[in-house]
Order: C-alpha cells, then structure tokens, then sequence
C-alpha cells in the first residue's frame, strides 16, 4: 500500500536577519534635538524644514522649544526611521539623539 | 559676503577680497568636529542602540571624507571665483549652499568644543590658550558665513546676531 503523503507544517521560524529587521521597524524611539549655545536659530530652523520638509512655522516652533525648553522631540517612530533622521540631523552638526519611547 | 542675485536656483555673491580669502580659511579648516562628539542616545545604551553608535560613526566618517574630496575641488576650482577689481564674484547652487552650510556648521561646532564648549547666555567665556587661539574667529566666521547663505536662501535679511542662538 503506498503511502499517503501528509503534508507537514513547519513551525515558522525566522532567521536571526529576519527577527533583527523586524525589531529595527517597531515603534518605540523618539527623535529628540538638544538645545545647544553654538547652533544659529536661523540654522536650526532651516534645518528642521530641509530635513522633514515642515513649512517654517512648524520648523521654528520645534526651535523654539529647543531654545526655552532645552529640547524637543522631532519624530516618534521605529529605530531605523529613528536613526535615518539622527543621521541627516547630525551631518548637520545639531545635537540630536533617539531615546527610547517610554510613554 | 552679498547677495547681488538669486536666479533659476543659482546665487550670485559678491566677497570682498579679505572676506574670500577668510571663506576659503574656514572650507579649509574641515572637517573640526571629531566624531567622538556624535552621541546616537544621551539614554541607556543598549545593545541595540550600541550597533546604531556604530553605523553613526562608519555614515558620519563616510560623509566628512567624502565632503573633504569637495572642499579640496572646491577650492581648487580657480574658475568659481571671478576677481572683478578689489573683490570676487562666485555663484553657487542651491544643492551646493546646503552642502557649504554643513560644512561651515562643522567647523563652526567642531571650534567651539575646541574652546571648551563658551556658553555668553551663562557668562561662561572661551577657554583660549596659544594652542586654541585660531579656533575662536574660526568660529565667528563660520557663523558669518552661515548666516549670509541662510539670509540669502531665505529672502530676508535674516534676524540679529544677538538673538541667533538656540
């Protein structure tokens, strides 16, 4: 009698690449810029609006808290988007860090 | 450094010739900002956040490279600037404005930790010793240049110096 063939389901299991991408695409970090007595106002804020594209009153509202408040959270998101605006933001020379999303 | 005109997303400037001579002082001075300022996280490093240190530091190395190939063509371009009598003309691009204000912002942050970080706004003034020195009007005219590309790329005439820090 020949066999039947039963279909075996495999356990989905991801590869260490996979599990690593997926942790870098969840949410949970902030894009926060610290306030710092070397950058220009003017500097800030244009950065702000070529970075992330916001229209100027956007942009200078964000540098205003910089400047009053000691800093402001730019972006909520995943690391990897996290980290692709730090890095814009830094090449700039702004203070600017992730932090994780606490809240 | 003036503005005579903006066109089809090229800026036309006019140096006078201490002004050019000081413009290409502070392009030659890049990069001043070591890569040990660049922090990903001022929170807890974790594992996760110690793997983005490193890629910050491998993007930001990569770039600063990269932008000092520039500054070295940049300057060696005898045809960007035009003597015209006592001064000199040159014009630049849009794409190459954001690129001058990242690097003229490196070397302005890059002096300013060179003279221990002065903060005016708390009396705190800079730290200058012989070895320094250079670093302080190597600042201040980064900043100067600066803010007239920002002024230019704004339209305006920009804000005062006194109230352009954040």
């Amino acid at each position: 009698m020949a066999e039947v063939a039963v279909p075996v389901q495999r356990p989905e299991v991801e590869s260490g690449e996979q599990t690593e991408t997926q942790r870098r695409r969840e949410p949970g970090y902030l894009v926060v810029c610290w306030n710092d007595p070397v950058n220009l106002m003017v500097y800030v804020t244009h950065v702000f609006m070529t970075v992330f594209g916001w229209p100027k009153p956007k942009a200078e509202r964000h540098m205003l808290e910089v400047h009053t408040q000691g800093r402001s959270v730019l972006e909520r998101g995943s690391l990897e988007r996290a980290e692709f605006y730090v890095h814009k933001l830094q090449a700039y020379g702004l203070q600017a860090t992730l932090e994780r999303d606490d809240a | 450094m003036k503005l005579l005109r903006q066109q089809d997303g090229r800026y036309e400037f006019l140096f006078g010739r201490r002004e050019h001579h000081v413009f290409r002082e502070v392009l030659r001075a890049f990069p001043v900002t070591p890569l040990e300022h660049h922090r990903v996280t001022r929170g807890e490093t974790t594992p996760a956040l110690a793997g983005a240190q490193q890629l910050l530091h491998e993007a930001l190395g990569d770039w600063k490279q990269s932008a000092r190939r520039r500054v070295e063509a940049f300057l060696a371009d005898l045809r960007r600037f035009a003597p015209q009598g006592e001064r000199v003309r040159a014009t630049f691009t849009r794409e190459e404005m954001e690129w001058l204000l990242q690097v003229l912002n490196d070397v302005r942050v890059g002096s300013w930790l060179q003279l221990g970080c002065p903060d005016p706004d708390t009396g705190q003034r800079p730290q200058l010793t012989p070895q320094n020195a250079r670093y302080l009007p190597l600042m201040e005219a980064a900043g100067a240049f600066e803010f007239a590309l920002l002024a230019a790329l704004d339209g305006t005439e920009g804000v005062g110096w006194g109230a352009a820090r954040a």
